[in-house]
């Protein structure tokens, strides 16, 4: 399999619409360690609107009220990752757009949106025989807050799953049940599932809730999950027919697991809420994460441990269940789980381990004072810095870029914060680039010091991109060094082999704040050149790689990199 | 699969259209293939490679996938179970679950399954690995499609009900029950 480049596009195409969805004003450049570079707009949190008057019917009228609900399938109790068919339930399927049609005309009575606890009232003519009611996957809300979230079929070109009732006569009330699909023993009695996507909604409905308690007022940009029971985990992708890598955001959509006996993910909240969590890195943050298969054993490259560490602990803070469970198998009677407020990391401690991170994320916000956490922040401090200073840092994002400024935020905290990563084999965190990680990690190389290299014009520093962790995103595949131009300048960059292969093939990509500047990705051995005329003030970033260690090569090439003003 | 230069141009219009910042310079220069990856959930670092013998399978022949199952981490104990998804694809082997011990990083454990479809369409085995590290255990699952015959895969997935509304909007419709005041189903 051929690893990538465009998973860095689809990063950067994160961050270009991330740096788009701000509302206009001006504000906290946010960010420490630098000067220049523009910042992007703030998050906008204006107040939320006031609650909407119940709806009234005229006297031709007729009121139907009703509860829509839907089928959700739990997990097995504890640490059971399994699905658990015995204990389904009905739950509140909330903020759902709801539809009564007049079965005779086939016209459109009343729409609704039902409400927290999954109420909808309609008002019809009257005169109205039959109605059939019809809850479409989608939840729409304009003003403020506002949002646009969606399930689609995408193995039949993006249709819209919908749940109607056969005809019932004019009465009220009237409540709609979506039922899973699966008997109390496991056995599929609908192979349709009609539950599954509003299962999706709703633990989407939940990451909304946690976002909007800390900006009451957010404004989320649309979303469409893909969800088929046809999805199925295959690389080469083909969406169209099912065949999808796993799970995942792609910078616009998530794509959801659905065949049975595989691995299916609509009952699978935490997996929801982790993809979603990617979605708000996108759109209220920002996250440099170049993607790619990962796991709390991996030593992963900054950007993706940060990323990942935050899809885990997300699905946690949004649920207030540190146990994050997968089914997966046949009839979905196996998967596995973790715990996110464990902070063992038996395996696996440190600044690029996915495990430390998450386990850092949820204690941040936790109130459990379990070994070593005696921070409980909450959420809105979390959010204060996400939507801000991570998403405006000047470095490449990752648990440096969070921890500093959360710290200067949060002085009151700082020590037990500093406690708190050094739990996790993190040395107190003093900057947003990771230069205060001072010890040499007995489970990385010497060679990955420092994580943002500092150079200068005229300047020539040695780095060296490996393979040791892990192709693609293992830590020291992609390296980083950072400069600061006072004025604008044309400047060029060039990495020469110094040690490695016969054949290495160095890359450089240039970000500004996370965007990408320039890449310079030619086939030429042993030698790579980028030039840029009228690179303006800032700071910026510097991503040197040998792209023959994103596949399956592997090796050691170190690069002198020189900046040269010119 | 896009074109990388193509998204590239579609990043540099975003960057233009989207935000109106100065972007003169801005680009990418390339000369190598690429595929996507994305943020995707996590999962046991296990890779999983495979091969068909005959990449046109024959209804009623059997067919032989060879499965390379890999550790990327050191491991107390590695398991793959072999399933297939579909009625029309049946296991020959007698033995479909492979323990495959302790592990060291970047091990690599051949399988050798047979199979044989007894209709044509597209079919599916499943893997699904497991790795234990320190009593703790992560999975992952993917699946081999075996396409039998010369199908149309788009008509071999399970049918979707895919209708169009009273508007013209494609939705796809599944059924509901609706209970009224007395608790009786319609």
């Amino acid at each position: 399999m051929g690893f990538l480049k465009t998973a860095t596009m689809f990063a950067i195409s994160a961050i270009i619409l991330s740096g788009c969805s701000g509302s206009s004003g001006g504000g906290n450049t946010g960010g420490t360690g630098g000067t220049g570079s523009t910042p992007l707009d703030p998050i906008a949190c204006p107040a939320a609107d006031p609650a909407p008057a119940l709806k009234s019917c005229t006297a031709t009228q007729a009121q139907i009220t009703g509860t829509l609900s839907f089928q959700r399938v739990p997990h097995t109790s504890g640490t059971g990752a399994s699905l658990d068919y015995s204990n389904q339930s009905y739950q509140p399927a909330r903020g759902i757009s709801i539809q009564a049609w007049n079965v005779a005309t086939n016209n459109l009575l009343d729409s609704d949106t039902t409400d927290s606890a999954g109420n909808y009232t309609f008002c019809v003519d009257s005169n109205t025989v039959n109605v059939k009611l019809r809850a479409r996957a989608e939840m729409l809300k304009s003003g403020s807050p506002a949002w646009n979230m969606s399930v689609v079929d995408n193995t039949s070109s993006g249709a819209l799953y919908v749940a109607e009732t056969n005809a019932i006569a004019l009465q009220s009330p009237i409540n709609m049940q979506v039922a899973s699909g699966w008997d109390a023993s496991g056995n599929l009695i609908d192979s349709s599932r009609p539950a599954a996507p509003f299962a999706i909604l709703d633990s989407t409905y939940d990451a909304m809730q946690k976002v909007l308690s800390a900006c009451a007022g957010a404004a989320f940009p649309t979303l469409k999950f893909n969800w088929s029971i046809n999805n199925v985990a295959i690389t080469p992708e083909n969406p169209a027919i099912g065949h999808i890598s796993s799970s995942y955001f792609n910078g616009t959509d998530i794509y959801i697991l659905g065949m049975k006996d595989s691995d299916t993910d609509e009952y699978d909240d935490h997996v929801i809420i982790h993809e979603w969590g990617h979605y708000f890195e996108a759109f209220f943050s920002r996250a440099d994460s170049i993607g790619g298969q990962h796991g709390l054993g991996d030593k992963l490259d900054i950007r993706v441990a940060m990323s990942e560490g935050w899809g885990n602990a997300w699905s946690g803070i949004v649920t207030d269940d540190p146990i994050y469970k997968d089914a997966s198998g046949t009839n979905q009677a196996t998967g596995f789980y973790l715990n996110v407020d464990d902070n063992t990391c038996a395996t696996n401690k440190g600044w690029y381990s996915e495990c430390s991170i998450q386990a850092i994320l949820y204690d941040l916000y936790d109130s459990g004072s379990d070994s070593g956490d005696t921070v409980n922040l909450g959420f809105v401090p979390m959010f204060a810095v996400l939507s801000l200073e991570q998403r405006n840092t000047l470095a490449m994002t990752s648990v440096f870029s969070f921890i500093d400024p959360l710290k200067q935020d949060n002085p009151a905290s700082a020590s037990a914060i500093d406690t708190l990563v050094g739990n996790q084999n993190i040395d107190a965190i003093t900057d947003i680039y990771g230069d205060s990680q001072v010890s040499n990690d007995p489970g990385i190389s010497t060679s990955m010091f420092p994580i943002h290299a500092a150079i200068a014009t005229g300047q020539v520093v040695n780095v060296c991109s490996t393979s040791e962790a892990q192709n693609y995103n293992g830590i020291g595949v992609n390296r980083f060094l950072r400069f600061t131009l006072p004025a604008t300048t044309n400047i060029s960059i060039i990495a020469s082999k110094t040690t490695g292969p016969t054949n290495t093939d160095p890359d450089i990509v240039l970000h500004e704040r996370g965007t990408l500047k320039k890449a310079a990705q030619s086939t030429t051995n042993n030698q790579e050149t980028l030039t840029y005329t009228g690179l303006p003030a800032g700071t910026y970033v510097i991503e040197v790689y040998d792209y023959n260690y994103l596949d399956t090569a592997s090796g050691t090439s170190c690069f002198n990199v020189s900046l040269t003003a010119n | 699969m896009l074109n990388k230069n193509m998204l590239i141009l579609l990043l540099a219009a975003l960057m233009l259209a989207g935000c109106n910042k100065e972007a003169s310079t801005d680009h990418v220069v390339s000369d190598k293939s690429a595929v996507i990856s994305h943020t995707m959930k996590p999962h046991a670092p296990i890779e999983m490679s495979y091969s068909l013998e005959s990449k046109a399978a024959a209804v009623n022949e059997t067919l032989a996938i060879d499965l390379i199952v890999t550790a990327n981490a050191d491991a107390d104990a590695l398991d793959a179970v072999l399933t297939s998804l579909d009625d029309s694809l049946s296991i020959v082997d007698a033995n479909t679950r492979y323990p495959l011990g302790p592990q060291h990083r970047n091990q690599q454990n051949s399988i050798r399954v047979h199979v044989k479809p007894v209709a044509e369409g597209l079919f599916y085995l499943n893997v699904a690995a497991t790795l234990s590290q320190n009593g703790k255990s992560q999975s992952r699952s993917i699946a081999i499609p075996v396409k039998v015959g010369n199908v149309n895969p788009a008509k071999s997935m399970k049918p979707a009900g895919v209708i169009e509304s009273e508007n013209g909007e494609r939705i796809i419709s599944v059924p509901a029950r609706a209970i009224p005041a007395e608790g009786r189903q319609e």
